[in-house]
């Protein structure tokens, strides 16, 4: 975790974390940057959305991981309020196309709620790999969702939205 | 007759109460476990199974006292009305969740759940 200053030398919120690959581990992780974050934003309906966030992307890294290895960044920009999200892991080539093709899907539907339906629906049946966190994380919690390649076979997860933050933390 | 049970998994507690035909479970807690799905999913079959006995107009589930949820423990809930709202009139009653509106996942997600089942889910 660092405090890094912007060229407008307003601080920054970074946290970038790496961990063993545990189910065990994620609450432990997810409750550390809910309390780091509570004290950066005003919007508690944001730290929220942070906190399911951050648990459903972990939750699918950890799940996916074959390195032994599960990284989280986040990044918030409190000048123009955005909280970007990241985790990174190398999964199997088979896991990497449920993946993509889960949030290719969720790109192109437009309407996050009967998109969140359809997944609901489709969790009934399978259990692994319905897309069920990554719909939660674009229809509840709010986020814009994309993926970017890293190396070989690693992939970022990367989640955005805006959330307001204190006056203090940007002065 | 007024019957009580709990079901505790690490940070995660389910009280499971009846009287007559009245059937409430209370959740409290952190949902966030792979154990915690288990004991969701074992759960809601028991309780599925005692509604059916009572002949339970109504199930009351109090999610007010739970603290987070994760997408595993969600689905639970999702197989559980999916099931519900697939049976005949006579193995049907209804979903009554009572939520804390301060928290953000409740609100969110019981709007989901109750589009997803609306004809045996209701939010207060």
């Amino acid at each position: 975790m660092s405090q890094e200053a912007s060229p407008q030398s307003l601080f920054k919120a970074f946290i970038d974390l790496t961990f063993a690959p545990s189910l065990r581990l994620v609450p432990v992780v997810r409750e550390f940057v809910t309390k780091f974050y509570e004290k950066v934003f005003a919007d508690q309906d944001g730290l929220a959305r942070l906190e399911v966030t951050a648990h459903e992307l972990l939750e699918n890294a950890v799940k996916n991981s074959t390195d032994g290895a599960t990284r989280l960044k986040i990044d918030y920009d409190p000048v123009r309020w955005i909280l970007t999200i990241r985790t990174l892991n190398y999964p199997t080539a088979d896991n990497l196309d449920v993946l993509q093709q889960n949030i290719h899907d969720l790109q192109a539907s437009s309407d996050a709620d009967a998109y969140y339906q359809m997944v609901l629906a489709r969790s009934v049946k399978a259990a692994e790999g319905s897309g069920l966190g990554l719909a939660r994380v674009w229809a509840e919690a709010g986020f814009t969702i994309r993926t970017e390649m890293e190396g070989v076979g690693g992939v970022w997860v990367i989640a955005e939205s805006r959330i307001r933050g204190r006056a203090e933390v940007a002065s | 007759m007024n019957e009580q049970s709990e079901v505790k998994t690490g940070r995660f507690v389910a009280g499971l109460s009846e009287e007559s035909s009245q059937l409430a479970v209370r959740l409290g807690g952190h949902a966030d476990l792979p154990e915690v799905v288990e004991a969701m999913s074992s759960l809601w079959m028991r309780v599925h199974a005692r509604a059916l006995d009572l002949k339970a107009p109504v199930v009351t589930v109090d999610l007010r006292p739970l603290e987070f949820m994760n997408s595993s423990c969600f689905r639970t809930f999702v197989v559980w009305l999916s099931h519900l709202s697939q049976s005949g009139e006579g193995e049907r009653y209804r979903v009554r969740f009572l939520s804390d509106a301060t928290r953000y996942w409740q609100r969110r997600g019981l709007q989901a759940l109750s589009a997803f089942a609306r004809d045996v889910v209701t939010v207060e």
